[in-house]
């Protein structure tokens, strides 16, 4: 914990001259109407012998100097094609300890790779308060996961894992090179329906609700390298971030044949956590961006992941139009012949 | 409207102005709200997409950049602001090249006509201006809110045409 302290304290020290690019969180800011671009990400940590794995791709467009919009898709290997036989007893804790109860699915069971579902992402800057270096901003956002996955813990994620939408806002100051970002949102969950009959005699419809939850998260992003741009946009720029994550969420509700059955497991209960999640990130041509961020909990812990948990990420802005910039900057200005004033 | 007012607006508008075959030239203009590389290019890809645009150089650490237009083109100033704005940004000042084929006696509130839109000086002294004059633009798409508010109460549009510029020197 006091490590995250000290990090804190020596980005806010650094109050020199960030970036707002965050590598998990979005900014305030949005992307420049117009521009399309792409993001790939890749999500990886170790459950005992299996690597669990989530791939997505996104592409964001900026429709007005406000409004922008995303759509994700993703798939991963978290999950088997059918919830647990016994969902309401099941443990299989991500604390990272080896524990096994009489009703645990066994851990690190190979999954096959599943694709999840579409999400969507909308997001709207209310507020602008632009200064030389400078900026203080304010969006709000909304987000709508159609994902279907037999995702078996009371916590939501509607990247890859739950269904539902979710409705927040973003507040993000930026003072020339150090960014710091707060989202909060709510979570609406929905839920996952099977009808199970393969291991269960007589054969069951199974509903499970998912909690609906309070979202948050604290991002601080510092331009590390350089610190005096060079006059060109091929110079390579590293940031470096630290943001923390994590829900507040709610139990979930599962009903079997329309009866609402009594949990016994803590994966459906309600709970919260708080990550940290220190991470870097190399900027190529001012174009494109490519990220990486290692999270581990500081406050209890997510049943939905386990730790550390591995981010990557890779992000280019499309300009629709053929235009090549001009890499060469600081010219000398043109000097007017003649110059009232 | 009464037609002598009609006429009247007329005749100011041809005393009050002067046309001449000339054009903007370049611009120099500050962007607030930026401090990182990509942001930069985002800007300066924002502005290159008007057709009206020959280069742009933009200056990181200063985060401004100079624009020069294409010869003979019609420059929209409000195009220009809007770009950046596009971009997600705000501009901090405008001040645009204008080459003159000819002496323009300015005076306060004087008005000048070019590419149908009204160019209206604000708080200047008499001057005869030639060859190549810095226009600063004034207007909340063109400076930053503190420096706006300074001139907010100077601006009465007395300009005849479809947009009215306020400009200063």
């Amino acid at each position: 914990m006091k490590y995250y302290v000290i990090i804190l304290a020596s980005l806010l020290y650094f109050n020199s001259t960030a970036q707002e690019l965050f590598p998990l969180a979005e900014p305030a800011s949005s992307v420049p109407k117009g521009v399309l671009g792409f993001r790939g990400m890749g999500q990886f940590y170790q459950e005992f012998s299996q690597t669990r794995k989530m791939f997505a791709i996104r592409a964001l467009y900026g429709v007005t100097s406000k409004l922008s919009v995303e759509v994700t898709a993703s798939g991963s290997n978290h999950h088997d094609t059918l919830l647990p036989n016994n969902l309401l007893y099941h443990t299989h804790t991500a604390s990272g300890m080896n524990v096994y109860s009489a009703n645990a699915v066994p851990l690190g069971l190979p999954f096959p790779f599943l694709f999840a579902g579409f999400n969507f992402y909308a997001k709207y800057r209310i507020f602008s308060h632009d200064d030389e270096k400078s900026h203080f901003r304010i969006a709000l956002f909304a987000d709508y996961s159609t994902v279907k996955a037999a995702h078996d813990e009371a916590e939501p994620e509607l990247l890859d894992d739950s269904p539902g939408y979710e409705v927040g806002f973003i507040a993000t100051k930026l003072v020339d090179r150090l960014a710091i970002s707060l989202t909060t949102g709510y979570i609406n969950s929905s839920y996952f329906s099977e009808y199970q009959w393969q291991y269960i005699w007589p054969a069951q419809t199974t509903i499970l609700q998912y909690g609906n939850a309070l979202d948050y998260s604290l991002s601080i992003g510092y331009r590390f390298f350089p610190n005096k741009y060079s006059g060109d946009y091929s110079q390579n720029n590293f940031n470096i971030y630290m943001e923390f994550t994590g829900k507040w969420y709610g139990g979930a509700t599962v009903s079997v044949n329309d009866v609402v059955a009594s949990i016994h497991t803590p994966l459906l209960e309600e709970g919260y956590y708080i990550d940290a999640n220190p991470g870097i990130q190399w900027i190529i041509n001012s174009n494109s961006r490519v990220d990486l961020s290692v999270g581990y909990h500081i406050l209890n812990k997510s049943y939905d992941h386990f730790y550390p948990i591995y981010n990557l990420g890779f992000q280019s802005y499309l300009f629709l139009k053929k235009m090549k910039p001009n890499y060469k900057l600081h010219t000398p200005m043109p000097a007017p012949e003649q110059q009232a004033n | 409207m009464k037609p002598y007012r009609i006429i009247l607006g007329i005749l100011l508008t041809v005393l009050l102005t002067y046309t001449a075959q000339a054009q903007f030239i370049s611009a120099e203009l500050g962007v607030d709200g930026l401090t990182c590389s990509a942001c930069t290019r985002s800007v300066e890809m924002s502005i290159r997409k008007l057709d009206f645009v020959k280069d742009v150089q933009m200056d990181l650490d200063n985060t401004k950049g100079i624009i020069t237009f294409k010869d003979g083109a019609n420059v929209d100033i409000e195009k220009l602001a809007k770009a950046v704005i596009n971009a997600g940004f705000s501009v901090r000042y405008l001040n645009a090249t204008f080459k003159s084929d000819g002496v323009i006696k300015i005076s306060d509130n004087f008005c000048f006509a070019y590419g149908g839109s009204s160019y209206q000086f604000v708080k200047v002294s008499p001057t005869d201006l030639q060859n190549q004059i810095v226009f600063k633009f004034i207007g909340k798409e063109f400076l930053n809110g503190k420096e706006f508010k300074k001139w907010k109460d100077n601006l009465k549009a007395q300009c005849q045409g479809k947009s009215t510029y306020f400009v200063t020197l």
